[in-house]
């Protein structure tokens, strides 16, 4: 008997919790199919009455969000490119071969990512500047990738460091050199923590603002994030276009975690 | 092919994992290296397979000096503890690697990964991946992986540890056969002396980085050459005094504190020879034997524990506080309580000076 009240209980708070965190989603994505009156309709309609696709079109049509989503695209599969092949090697560096000052580094790496991105914004700004990088995408990938990258070398570092080390060796009797080594074996058995540095790494990268908001000022290098901002001028909101575009930036970032789902199971899994 | 090890010393920072060894494994002899945990045997292990370099001395494969030889260029193959298989991979990919990377023909990987599959029993075994295996699976494709390659050394690393009691003696008795077979070179650590005694036709005993003793198992189990291996060949364990050589009545003897005991005269020659007097008196459990009455040598004790082992039975004896292991056949009606008169058979006792 009493473990079927906690059992309740428990499932009682966690659809409680699930739906605190969903309602502003779910009210987001219904209003982006709703028209511009009933989004403000009182009282408000749950299911929407006038199921138009409007808002999405107008996202291409008017916001500039096709050159937008090449943008944000260029830029979050860079980031989490660089981030995780660099990433991971140095933290395989980390993990297996300790040099003078190894501890060090690896402290100071993790204080960079104490700073306050914020904090960073200024004087990365001003050398964007003197590089003639500002309004590039290439300074935006750069600005993410410095608070990304210590981030990866931690987590991969703590996930090799679990790693028996009698694999690499049987490698290396068999006549594997440590790079192969690297990229055939301890790569493949790390995927449970390259899925998760992976979407990490995208996700941050995708979302990011102040990167965005800070180095880009025209469509050359404009994420979908500033495109979003740029949607509430000083004379209208588009509540509507605004609705939709929090819908589509949400959906790559859902699709990857169901597409690296089964790696993180396997982490679960994998006993080590 | 014969390996070499050269006065060779390892050190772990300020410990000695492995003190000025110098060792021969004769060609197509199978070598256990044997010795407690943390002795330095592994270390010596991976000494000669390359994945440490030793800090002095030499170490010859062949007759190449392969100090500075890669793991991969001294054609040796290595079966680990943990097996180490690649996990991602199928047993049929974990065992043609080494060959893929050598360059091998795909005809001829498929061939000798199948033979070698067939030789250990091991074939529908072979499109499984690692989690799928059981450990003694696990240990098959492993040895597997090592023996594809025909490797002129096969180094071993504890590789029956992890299995249960019933299959280790049984894989036990596959190895021998595999390697009376093949012929390959075999260097095998081990902390369990019996695994080392069934297997090895030699066995080097380490104990603290150093070298013990080296010798066929017979030579091993009969000719202790210090009390430490005494002690760490045969169950149960050798019966050990500290005692002091003296003389008394013209007749040489040695006082433990717990009884006198004179040398027979055979003794007598080696007895004088020994340029110390504090030594460690010792006799296996085996040659311990029970007289009916009172006579020279003999000595009195009580019969304290008897653990009945089936074809033998282990009696621990009390001779004042001191416990002696007895080891007498089972049909001996023996009673806890009795007390009983033993002897050591005279060329079984072992004299060790004590360090």
């Amino acid at each position: 008997m009493k473990f079927s009240i906690t059992k309740w209980a428990s499932i009682f708070v966690l659809i409680l919790t699930v739906i605190v965190t969903l309602f502003p989603v779910v009210w987001m994505a219904l209003s982006s199919v709703k028209s511009k009156e009933e989004i403000f309709s009182i009282p408000p309609t749950w299911i929407p009455k006038t199921f138009t696709l409007r808002h999405y079109e107008d996202l291409f049509t008017r916001f500039n969000f096709g050159r937008l989503t090449i943008n944000s695209t260029i830029i979050a599969v860079g980031v989490t490119v660089i981030s995780v092949v660099i990433g991971s090697m140095a933290a395989y560096g980390f993990s297996r071969y300790s040099f003078r000052g190894s501890g060090m580094l690896l402290a100071f790496i993790l204080i960079a990512r104490m700073i306050t991105p914020a904090a960073l914004v200024i004087p990365l700004f001003t050398m964007m500047r003197a590089f003639g990088l500002l309004d590039t995408i290439v300074s935006i990938m750069i600005g993410i990738t410095i608070i990304n990258l210590p981030f990866v070398i931690w987590i991969m570092k703590t996930f090799f460091d679990g790693l028996p080390k009698e694999v690499e060796e049987a490698a290396e009797v068999d006549g594997m050199s440590p790079i192969r080594t690297f990229w055939k074996i301890v790569v493949p058995t790390a995927m449970p923590a390259i899925a998760t540095v992976v979407l990490f790494s995208f996700v941050t990268a995708w979302v990011d603002f102040l990167f965005g908001i800070s180095f880009s000022t025209t469509a050359a290098s404009m994420p979908l994030t500033v495109g979003i901002s740029n949607m509430q001028t000083g004379y209208e909101i588009y509540w509507g276009p605004m609705m939709a575009a929090g819908v589509y930036l949400t959906l790559p970032t859902l699709i990857l975690a169901f597409l690296l789902q089964k790696y993180f199971i396997k982490g679960l899994t994998m006993g080590y | 092919m014969r390996v070499y090890l050269e006065k060779v010393t390892k050190k772990f920072g300020k410990t000695m994992a492995v003190g000025n060894i110098s060792l021969e494994i004769k060609d197509k002899s199978f070598l256990a290296l044997l010795g407690p945990s943390g002795c330095g045997k592994t270390t010596t292990l991976r000494l000669i397979a390359g994945l440490e370099t030793p800090d002095t001395g030499n170490i010859y494969i062949g007759d190449t000096l392969v100090n500075d030889v890669p793991p991969k260029d001294r054609n040796i193959a290595m079966v680990f503890q943990s097996y180490a298989l690649y996990p991602h991979m199928i047993s049929y990919d974990n065992i043609s690697l080494p060959l893929k990377i050598r360059k091998v023909p795909k005809e001829e990987i498929r061939e000798r990964v199948h033979s070698v599959a067939e030789l250990l029993r091991i074939e529908e075994l072979l499109d499984k991946k690692p989690t799928q295996l059981s450990g003694g699976q696990k240990q098959r494709v492993a040895l597997a992986r090592a023996l594809v390659r025909k490797p002129s050394v096969f180094l071993m690393d504890e590789p029956l540890s992890n299995l249960d009691a019933q299959l280790r003696v049984y894989m036990r008795t596959e190895l021998k056969k595999m390697h009376r077979k093949l012929k390959i070179t075999t260097i095998f650590v081990t902390h369990d002396q019996a695994e080392a005694m069934a297997l090895a036709e030699r066995i080097a005993i380490i104990n603290q980085g150093t070298l013990q003793q080296v010798g066929s198992p017979e030579e091993i189990y009969e000719n202790p050459e210090n009390a430490f291996v005494g002690g760490f060949i045969g169950s149960p364990p050798m019966n050990m005094w500290e005692g002091k050589i003296a003389e008394k009545n013209r007749e040489l003897m040695i006082e433990t504190g717990f009884f006198d005991y004179t040398f027979p005269r055979s003794w007598k020659e080696s007895v004088e020879k020994m340029d110390y007097n504090d030594v460690i008196f010792s006799v296996r459990p085996e040659d311990i034997t029970t007289v009916k009455q009172k006579e020279p040598n003999s000595i009195k004790a009580v019969v304290d524990v008897i653990e009945q082992m089936g074809r033998e039975l282990v009696v621990t004896l009390l001779i004042g506080n001191a416990q002696v292991k007895m080891v007498a056949p089972s049909n001996r009606s023996l009673h806890i309580g009795d007390k009983i008169n033993i002897k050591f058979k005279e060329d079984k006792i072992h004299i060790f000076k004590k360090v």
